[in-house]
């Protein structure tokens, strides 16, 4: 027969006075006062229509009474259920369960210690690896005098691999040393309510070891942050750009904004309008008919760029002076011919 | 013969049950997961790992948690 483990013997004791606490002796009673209520107030109503000869109105009520009164029947039967129940609970716990409990934790998980003055049970699990991501050790912590609350208990990392976006995010669903339990809430509380520990512990972990890519606080993919693909730091996600023409990530600093669309791009995809010098995405930019350079809306001008404009009125220019030079050397020729 | 019956999947049901002397942990759990592989469970018997051909005693405690539990954000 092997020796009992005076340590797990001692925190057991402790376990079980403070569970006893806290699950309560189950006695409590609650009467379905309302549906009798109810019953009370429609059979008065029948007897006064009765007596006023009202016998249709008496015929209605009586109708209501015969729904009230199932009602009540179920209340009644639903009390008496949980009554049996808390008589035949398989899990009010005992000193030996508590024992047995932390003896089976002890030999599931890597360690197992109690807080006499915090009242805090906390089971330490291997490593947890997700799809290649080490996330370390989590030490799973149980308030026990706050059993019966909304989650009470905390899941810690010990050597912490947090999200290169958020540093409180942990695992992909423990953020702040907070568990989201998902498909595990409920056995979670039915585990606590009857003092199931190494039920809820099994459990907790057995969430840590899932990932649940559709709803996680940062993906795995994501896990060691976004990179800006032109300059390469981690980008949190809300500082987090996308070109709207390739699609790649980028940080605010090296994403740029089209004057034209407003849209923002990466700097591949961004062009700089040749007159005014603002930043363009491609299909906001069009070329000079004359010399092919990329130029914004606002500057060209019947599809010519300033530059081809005013080289063009300069030639025009130059054409109609050279044209009236030689009109009038030609006039100077007729005038001559008619003088 | 009497057993504690504990199943973590969806609600949580854990109460007694009958079942036949000479039942083993695998037919127990065909009874009890209508759909599901038993190599997807963590099956526990008084709080130990077993075998599929464990067959049940009076008063055991079984436990089936599943392996793969989605949490959420």
């Amino acid at each position: 027969m092997t020796k009992p483990d005076r340590r797990l013997e001692r925190m057991a004791r402790r376990l079980f006075e403070l569970l006893g606490e806290t699950q309560g002796a189950g006695l409590s009673v609650e009467l379905p006062m309302t549906a009798w209520k109810e019953c009370e107030r429609l059979a008065k109503l029948i007897a006064k229509a009765e007596a006023r000869g009202w016998l249709a109105a008496a015929r209605r009520t009586h109708q209501r009474f015969v729904t009230a009164q199932q009602t009540l029947i179920d209340r009644l039967s639903a009390a008496d259920w949980a009554f049996q129940s808390s008589e035949d609970d398989p899990h009010r716990s005992t000193a030996a369960d508590c024992y047995q409990e932390l003896q089976a934790l002890q030999s599931e998980f890597v360690s197992i210690d109690y807080d006499r003055q915090t009242r805090k049970l906390k089971v330490t699990t291997e490593e947890i690896v997700l799809d290649d991501l080490n996330l370390g050790p989590f030490e799973i912590v149980l308030e026990c005098n706050r059993i019966g609350d909304a989650s009470p208990f905390q899941v810690v990392a010990l050597d912490a691999n947090p999200a290169g976006t958020d540093s409180e995010t942990t695992h992909p669903h423990v953020q702040n040393d907070t568990l989201c339990e998902g498909d595990g809430r409920v056995p979670i509380e039915r585990a606590l309510q009857q003092g199931r520990l190494y039920d809820f512990f099994l459990i907790v972990r057995q969430i840590l070891g899932t990932y649940n890519s559709s709803s996680a606080y940062v993906s795995i993919h994501d896990w060691h942050g976004t990179r800006c693909r032109d300059c390469g730091t981690t980008i949190a996600d809300d500082d987090r750009d996308v070109c709207s023409r390739c699609e790649t990530d980028l940080c605010s600093d090296c994403s740029y904004v089209c004057s034209g669309c407003s849209e923002r791009f990466c700097h591949e995809c961004t062009e700089v309008c040749e007159a005014c010098h603002e930043y363009y995405c491609q299909a906001c930019l069009q070329s000079c008919d004359k010399c092919e350079f990329t130029f914004c809306e606002d500057c060209l001008t019947d599809e010519k760029c300033p530059k081809c404009v005013e080289k063009e009125e300069a030639d025009e220019k130059n054409s109609s002076s050279e044209a009236d030079t030689q009109v009038h050397t030609e006039c100077l020729g007729e005038a001559a011919l008619s003088s | 013969m009497r057993v504690l019956m504990i199943n973590n999947d969806g609600a949580g049901f854990a109460d007694y049950i009958d079942v036949e002397p000479g039942t083993t942990v695998e037919q127990l759990f065909s009874q009890q997961v209508k759909s599901g592989k038993a190599v997807d469970y963590l099956i526990r018997v008084n709080r130990l790992p077993t075998h599929r051909e464990q067959v049940l005693q009076e008063s055991d405690r079984i436990s089936i948690t599943a392996r793969k539990i989605e949490g959420a954000r």
